[in-house]
């Protein structure tokens, strides 16, 4: 499957079979799910479900026409590789038009769950849901049009322990109206010259260098690098269960709105503690950014030419004040590509997830030391949360309200005190 | 000197262990371990190393003495401990004996 990624060197976006792919890891995959699935009063499950259902049907509607699949059994192994090769673990389909079960095993949620939260707690709830929707979504794209099938999930190893999970599949009587993926979305016409950024890091390298990894899933359908257990998940996914999750939070009632952003926000923040903490953890990290790295500010640095690597757009850090403040551009931001494809232009600034990421990469460097190699787990995360003089941050430009890119702010704040820009 | 075990940590379904090596590895000593042990050995920059075993992968490096082991086998890695402590001990005799 590598070799139908398609890299776009200059907006630093890959995708595959037209749906933008960036990697995320379980730990930013785990919590934005249960910040989702959690509140009682809107369907979590469904937005979940139904999001994943409608963005793998568009990916694997686009691999079947690109690589010419027309018989069942060939879609149906075409969507098994897809689903390991992003890194959520192994399906085998035993399906008909009418429907059937679908066995999953090393599953990308429950595998970590288990890892993460297993020896503490008892789950009673499946776990799958993206697999379940993306279970449908091959049913749809192999015999039907998108919304044709539901599909359930009635063992869970996150609950069981067992070393599968199954997912049971279901043509309905009428399909069912699902919006597809808007694809690449808004893309940048082209991308914006940002001065040279006072560093040792070289952006350019750094992207090469890791767009050279192949970064697959294994015979267990997973991604081990980094110290992480990576996917590459269609970014679209990401932003569609965001930004309904909002409209839903909003619906029940308007204040809760805030407070939903808030809880994005929180994940950009797990994801760069995590992910970037283990990034900077491992032996790619000190192996290919490590020599370019002479001061503190390079590690600022080093972490945004790692984020433009990721498939996330061009992010760059337009200057850092070392353990004091940072101000970063993000052209082509793949939460705006998606918001201005979907929306019309924002009344306040909405890319959620770089909002809590900026702030966040500088806690790590300033406030969790990263460079002396901390132990990353929760006990760290609350000691180091929990207390204040930690970095705040804001969306400063935004693209998706008319400005030509997104641009963040961040800078250590006391307790009781809001951010000045 | 030896090969020191920096830490285990928490990896997805299974572990990570850190190791520090006494000195960075060259690449002919890197081909040599691969082929001892089977696993498919990729370079990336001249510097990143894959190595691809049945029962998980090895990240190493040709600029910083570290590695480290994501395997699902206990016994394996076990196995793979001992080779390279003995590594790290063939290379301080040879220092002795010149």
């Amino acid at each position: 499957m590598l070799e139908h990624l398609h890299l776009d060197r200059e907006r630093k976006l890959i995708s595959l079979f037209g749906e933008p792919v960036i990697f995320h890891c379980h730990h930013y995959n785990l919590f934005l799910q249960q910040t989702i699935e959690d509140p009682d009063w809107i369907d979590g499950v469904g937005i979940l479900r139904t999001a994943a259902q409608e963005i793998f049907y568009s990916l694997l509607y686009g691999a079947f026409k690109a690589l010419g699949v027309q018989e069942t059994q060939e879609r149906l192994a075409v969507a098994a590789q897809i689903f390991s090769f992003l890194g959520f673990g192994r399906l085998a389909f035993e399906v008909t038009p009418s429907g059937g079960e679908v066995q999953l095993t090393h599953s990308h949620y429950a595998e970590g769950w288990l890892s993460k939260y297993g020896e503490q707690v008892s789950r009673t709830r499946p776990i799958d849901h993206l697999a379940v929707g993306y279970v449908a979504a091959a049913l749809d794209a192999t015999f039907g049009e998108l919304g044709s099938y539901a599909a359930e999930e009635t063992e869970c190893m996150a609950v069981t322990r067992k070393d599968h999970c199954v997912i049971q599949a279901t043509r309905l009587p009428k399909p069912q109206s699902l919006t597809p993926s808007p694809g690449m979305g808004k893309l940048i016409e082209q991308p914006t010259q940002f001065p040279q950024p006072v560093t040792a890091v070289d952006y350019d390298a750094v992207n090469e260098a890791l767009w050279g990894l192949p970064l697959a899933g294994d015979e267990r359908g997973q991604i081990r690098a980094f110290n992480v257990l990576l996917t590459r998940m269609p970014a679209n996914y990401y932003n569609r269960i965001q930004y309904r999750f909002l409209q839903e939070l909003k619906a029940v009632q308007a204040e809760l709105m805030g407070v939903g952003e808030a809880l994005i926000r929180e994940s950009g923040h797990v994801c760069v503690f995590y992910t970037f903490g283990n990034i900077m953890e491992s032996v790619e990290w000190e192996t290919l950014v490590g020599p370019m790295l002479e001061k503190d500010t390079d590690w600022i640095h080093g972490g945004y030419a790692v984020a433009s690597s990721l498939g996330w757009g061009r992010w760059q850090a337009l200057e850092v004040v070392s353990g004091e403040s940072c101000r970063v551009a993000i052209d082509g931001n793949y939460e705006a590509n998606y918001f201005l494809a979907s929306y019309p232009r924002a009344e306040d600034p909405a890319c959620y997830f770089a909002q809590g990421a900026v702030p966040a990469l500088m806690n790590l460097v300033y406030s969790g030391n990263i460079q002396q190699k901390p132990v990353l787990d929760q006990v760290f995360y609350n000691r180091l949360f929990q207390r204040g003089g930690l970095f705040r941050g804001k969306e400063t430009k935004a693209r998706e309200q008319g400005d030509p890119w997104c641009e963040f702010y961040a800078a250590r704040v006391s307790g009781t005190e809001s951010l000045r820009v | 000197m030896q090969v020191r075990i920096l830490r285990r940590r928490e990896c997805g379904a299974g572990w990570a262990t850190d190791l520090l090596l006494p000195r960075c590895l060259v690449w002919s000593e890197v081909e040599a371990l691969a082929q001892e042990w089977g696993a498919a050995c990729r370079c990336f920059q001249g510097q990143l190393v894959w190595l691809d075993l049945p029962s998980g992968r090895i990240t190493a490096s040709l600029r910083v003495p570290r590695l480290t082991l994501r395997l699902h086998d206990a016994d394996t890695e076990t196995q793979i401990l001992n080779r390279l402590q003995q590594l790290a001990k063939s290379a301080d005799s040879k220092v002795e004996e010149s």
